[in-house]
């Protein structure tokens, strides 16, 4: 007998629900009051009109919604009670001998939800067997597409362009065909990137272990709800990569081999090896460096070598803070996953460090960011303009008091995560906001 | 078959719920028994629940025994009218031809119920296995009625001809 769920269903109100099976077989219920009794049994006053019905293999439901005025409940919450009941000295006593229970607000609904998947999967596999092909969860195309490729998370990789390719226009090279190649190249390489996350998380464990995921963490779920095959989105990732390669070899030839390929390799290198054995960069702590590294100077350069045909001191340091910027995204939202990445061995620094190291952290890599941007002023290899950049540390306050607040609360993160990408797309567009100003209005 | 035949209060009840406590049996010989949004369509006198596929052990039970319990109590949960308490006893079935969509048909009764469901549904990206749900249609066959919630008295009975 589990007695302390027996003490949360007297925590519940309302009345219990008794049921038992009548005499032709069909579950019979009533409401009655109901009281704890001797170790630990719930104890009923008998319904004299139903009393008899009420014998032998019973469930006791007690359950509680608030409704609301607008229409629909909220506050949920059950106790459910499988055993014996048995008549006494015209009383009912039931012994209950499994229960269940969910409240949403220990467990709230997405957590309650994810934590069911593995039944999902199960009806699902019985549902491909009955009629015979495999069964995948209904979205629109694009919705579906949305989901598995991550699309929004596209932003970290096209503002990293985008800065490469304004600070080249300042020094008077652009070319738009070329901006629109490596924005597209990069796009397709960035979601080989998401794609191959997921199933190298997927096939290493992290993202089964995860029964907390947000829209910022714990990766797209794809796998885990079926919309597409291990086989199916492994392809996905690799044609991803193809098209990015392909896009690649065309500038290379436009800009020349050796560098661009140079970049390509960076590239592919920090994207895949991030999660992919046998290196696991992800797993050893240095994925957040490689996110850095691969969306900073690889990207910004990157995009800056292709409009110049060369790499610049004033790149480097435009690098600096796009990449850490883009490492807070991964950082931030890795605080969430924090225990289950423990569980499945996934060391990122996030999970090796405790609460103030993580949030000492956040604050060194928003300095390192700013710091880069000062200097590069002072030393005359960014516009005077770049300075409103600073204006982001406003913000990044908010997201420091939203992430030391709810902290280890995944679900109250998630406000916290969303402030956290919108720093960088803030940054990301004051930068190139100064610079085009600076452009137009001839500044230096 | 037509609406339900018994008296209009009662239907109402039925009619008005947000929740109820379903029951159905188990194989092992327990019994199941869980809060859920029933939605009656009075139209065809049936009572529907349906149930994502995350939540669906109970759908594979009735599949094995189809006798299931429909309790429906408490007048702030079944619409504010009434203090009677009902119970239907009834066949069910589970209809999983189109668990993508098949359950919508029912969408205007449930938004009676959840106003905001239409707009959850349209982020159906974001819970996609949620709303992969099947329909259990249940046939009442019994009708248990106990006028203003008093339980202490034999209920009223209604034997619904199939």
């Amino acid at each position: 007998m589990r007695k302390i769920d027996i003490e949360r269903a007297k925590k519940i109100e309302e009345k219990a629900v008794v049921t038992a099976l009548d005499e032709g077989g069909y579950p019979f219920s009533v409401t009655t009051d109901s009281q704890l009794g001797e170790e630990g049994t719930l104890v009923f006053r008998q319904p004299e009109g139903v009393a008899r019905r009420l014998r032998g293999e019973a469930s006791v439901l007690k359950s509680h919604i608030t409704p609301l005025q607008s229409g629909g409940y909220t506050d949920r919450r059950y106790v459910l009670l499988q055993g014996k009941v048995r008549a006494e000295g015209g009383e009912l006593t039931f012994a209950a001998e499994k229960s269940w229970s969910w409240d949403e607000k220990n467990v709230p609904f997405p957590q309650y939800a994810e934590v069911s998947v593995p039944q999902a999967r199960r009806y699902m596999a019985q549902l491909a067997s009955k009629v015979g092909r495999s069964f995948s969860p209904w979205l629109p195309l694009f919705s579906r597409v949305l989901r598995i490729t991550r699309l929004p998370f596209l932003v970290a990789s096209a503002i990293p362009v985008a800065v490469g390719a304004v600070a080249a226009a300042r020094g008077g090279s652009f070319s738009p065909l070329l901006f629109v190649l490596t924005l597209v190249g990069i796009a397709f390489a960035h979601i080989g990137v998401n794609t191959a996350n997921d199933y190298f998380d997927t096939s290493l464990g992290a993202d089964w272990k995860n029964t907390k995921p947000t829209p910022f963490s714990g990766g797209s779920r794809s796998l885990q709800y079926n919309l597409i095959s291990p086989r199916g989105l492994a392809g996905f990732s690799s044609l991803s990569f193809l098209a990015a390669a392909a896009i690649g070899v065309y500038i290379a030839l436009v800009r020349g081999v050796l560098p661009i390929a140079g970049f390509m390799a960076a590239g592919f290198f920090f994207s895949i090896f991030y999660t992919m054995p046998p290196l696991k960069l992800a797993y050893r702590g240095l994925g957040e460096a490689s996110v850095i590294l691969g969306f900073g100077p690889v990207l910004v350069c990157g995009s800056y070598f292709i409009q110049t045909g060369t790499v610049s001191l004033p790149a480097v340091f435009l690098s600096v803070p796009v990449g850490i910027f883009v490492g807070l995204i991964l950082y931030v939202n890795e605080i969430p996953d924090r225990v289950s990445d423990l569980e499945s061995g996934k060391r990122n620094l996030v999970a090796r460090m405790g609460r103030r190291g993580v949030l000492a952290g956040y604050w060194l890599l928003v300095i390192a960011a700013m710091a880069a941007v000062v200097a590069g002023v002072a030393l005359r290899l960014l516009p005077l303009l770049s300075l409103v950049s600073l204006l982001v540390l406003l913000h990044s306050r908010r997201v420091y008091r939203a992430v030391s607040e709810n902290f280890g609360d995944q679900y109250a993160m998630i406000q916290a995560m969303s402030d956290n990408v919108k720093q960088f797309v803030y940054i990301g567009v004051l930068l190139i906001a100064s610079y085009l100003a600076s452009i137009a209005l001839g500044l230096p | 078959m037509p609406r339900l035949p018994i008296p209009e209060e009662y239907e109402s009840v039925i009619d008005g719920a947000l929740v109820c406590s379903f029951s159905v049996r188990k194989p092992n010989g327990r019994i199941s028994t869980h809060p859920m949004i029933p939605l009656y369509d009075r139209e065809n006198g049936r009572i529907y629940v349906t149930s994502s596929i995350l939540f669906s052990k109970k759908v594979e039970y009735v599949k094995r025994d189809g006798r299931v319990g429909i309790l429906f109590y408490n007048r702030q949960w079944t619409g504010g009218k009434y203090d009677h308490e009902v119970l239907v006893q009834g066949d069910a079935t589970v209809v999983e031809d189109d668990v993508h969509r098949g359950w919508e048909r029912l969408l205007p009764i449930w938004s009676r119920k959840e106003p905001y469901i239409g707009a959850f549904l349209k982020q159906r990206v974001a819970l996609p296995l949620f709303w992969e749900r099947v329909m259990i249609e249940v046939r009442p066959r019994r009708v248990f009625a106990w006028r203003e919630g008093n339980t202490a008295s034999e209920p009223e009975e209604f034997v619904i001809e199939q």
